[in-house]
């Protein structure tokens, strides 16, 4: 192989190290987000992104009223007129316990018909997470 | 053209080094959560070629447990079906014929006390309706919440032998010598409707986790490159947290603990599984795992192993091949057999610190 060759394999492979770092600090450098999905009895109900702390109440023809508490990085029922207040006791989902949580991504109330689910925006899945 | 060569294959490793890894074989994770099945939440993941067949797959896997839902349902009855509701009501008048997935689950149960086994009786269910009642109207009216007078309970009690219950294969008929016998399948329902659904599923989409509430039935590996699916075991003094992960395929894994079903009674909580020999809830064991291939019989044997202290399930489970367990005491103690060691994420170091 001349040296002229081999000069211009070696930049080249500078070039991919070069492009393969530069697009992984922009990924880690990307702030993690993630919506908050809302399913009424089976049927989606609406979707919300995280933020500014804030509730949002879910109410229904039949007077079960949910008020679930979305914060910067996750979301927690903080009310139901459910009779066993399960899903006050499943705590958070957040970004942090996204993969450690062992419920899972979702904070269901039974006797009203609430699912809340935490997708993740960008972000790569852990290869050996629990599926559930 | 050498260098035009070169060219080539400096770009393309460029590129492999940015993109991630493909997806094998054109198999795509999908998943679904219901609620209102069994009272629990339903949750099936599986992997397939296109979301379209993932949903024809999965409508049919709920439409089964619907209708087993309905054959199994000990509280509500549905016009021309005979299922359980119908059962304890009418089963002492005359033999009743039953649906198949109904009387195979009676006469496996029935099989099961045949050959000696005591500490899961469906025959309870007179005992365990009188704690249901309880603990409903607990539920309903906290500041008011008590607890069954023994008497009533001791009394019921005389009416939970299973010999009573008289199954007749030819016929496929129930019938209630004891006319106050009441049967209770809460024990081992879903359990065994995950394993029929999980029959389906192994048919039409192998790579798949079935979950009805603390009740999984794993297919085939996933079809992603990993062997084993992660299936999280929760922490029972913390139910939203983890107590470890275990990595396993082609098995079925029941959890029963005592922090989800209870009430509370002058500050004490009491949970639903009741313990046959005192009929008062069991108090041996927080929460306890069973790992094998049926689902009927991991569900079966976490009851059993519910009411017994752990020496004795530990001697039960050591008698049984290709069965393996974890029980986490109330004093913080965790003890699982070496089978089941193998499959976690901590080689068999979870801790509740």
């Amino acid at each position: 192989m001349k040296k002229k060759e081999l000069l211009f394999l070696l930049s080249a492979l500078l070039l991919a190290i070069l492009i393969f770092g530069v697009s992984r600090l922009m990924g880690a450098g990307k702030e993690a987000s993630g919506l908050v999905r809302i399913y009424v009895n089976g049927e989606f109900h609406s979707q919300e992104k995280l933020g500014s702390e804030r509730e949002i109440e879910i109410t229904q023809e039949n007077g079960h009223k949910n008020i679930l508490c979305i914060t910067q990085d996750g979301f927690y029922m903080a009310s139901s007129t459910c009779t066993n207040q399960l899903c006050i006791q499943q705590g958070q989902v957040t970004l942090d316990n996204y993969y450690q949580r062992a419920l899972g991504t979702h904070v269901l109330c039974l006797p009203n018909g609430v699912d809340v689910e935490l997708v993740l925006l960008d972000r790569t899945p852990v290869p050996d997470m629990p599926d559930i | 053209m050498k260098r035009a060569l070169l060219f080539f294959l400096a770009l393309s490793l460029c590129f492999s080094s940015v993109l991630l890894p493909a997806k094998a074989e054109g198999y795509q994770k999908y998943s679904r959560v219901e609620l209102g099945i069994f009272d629990t939440e339903i949750t099936l993941i599986g992997y397939c070629r296109s979301q379209q067949e993932f949903n024809e797959i999965a409508d049919g896997a709920m439409a089964h447990l619907k209708e087993l839902n309905r054959i199994f349902d000990a509280y509500n009855s549905y016009a021309g079906l005979n299922n359980l509701w119908y059962i304890n009501r009418y089963a002492d008048d005359a033999p009743v014929e039953v649906p198949s997935p109904l009387f195979d689950l009676l006469l496996w149960c029935k099989e099961k006390w045949d050959e000696g086994w005591r500490q899961n009786n469906i025959a309870l269910g007179a005992v365990l309706s009188i704690w249901h009642d309880y603990r409903t109207a607990g539920l309903d009216h906290p500041q008011t919440a008590s607890l069954p007078p023994m008497e009533e309970l001791q009394a019921a009690y005389l009416h939970t032998d299973f010999d009573q219950v008289i199954l007749d294969t030819e016929k496929q008929t129930v019938y209630f010598a004891d006319p106050e016998i009441s049967l209770d399948i809460g024990a081992v329902a879903k359990g065994y409707a995950a394993d029929l659904v999980g029959d389906y599923l192994e048919e039409k989409m192998p790579s798949f986790l079935l979950s009805l509430g603390g009740n999984i039935r794993a297919g085939i590996s996933p079809q992603d490159g990993r062997v084993n699916w992660g299936v999280s075991i929760q922490d029972p003094d913390d139910p939203a947290g983890m107590l470890d992960v275990l990595y396993l395929h082609s098995l079925s894994v029941v959890t029963s603990g005592d922090y989800w079903r209870y009430y509370v009674v002058d500050g004490k909580r009491y949970h639903h599984i009741i313990d046959p020999d005192t009929l008062m809830p069991a108090d041996y064991i927080q929460a306890v795992t069973v790992v094998c291939e049926s689902g009927a019989l991991a569900d079966y044997l976490t009851t059993a192993l519910f009411v017994m202290p752990y020496e004795e399930g530990r001697a039960l489970i050591d008698s049984l091949s290709g069965v393996e367990a974890l029980w986490s005491l109330k004093d913080g103690t965790i003890y699982m057999t070496d089978g089941l060691a193998a499959m976690t994420r901590s080689h068999g170091a979870s801790s509740r610190e």
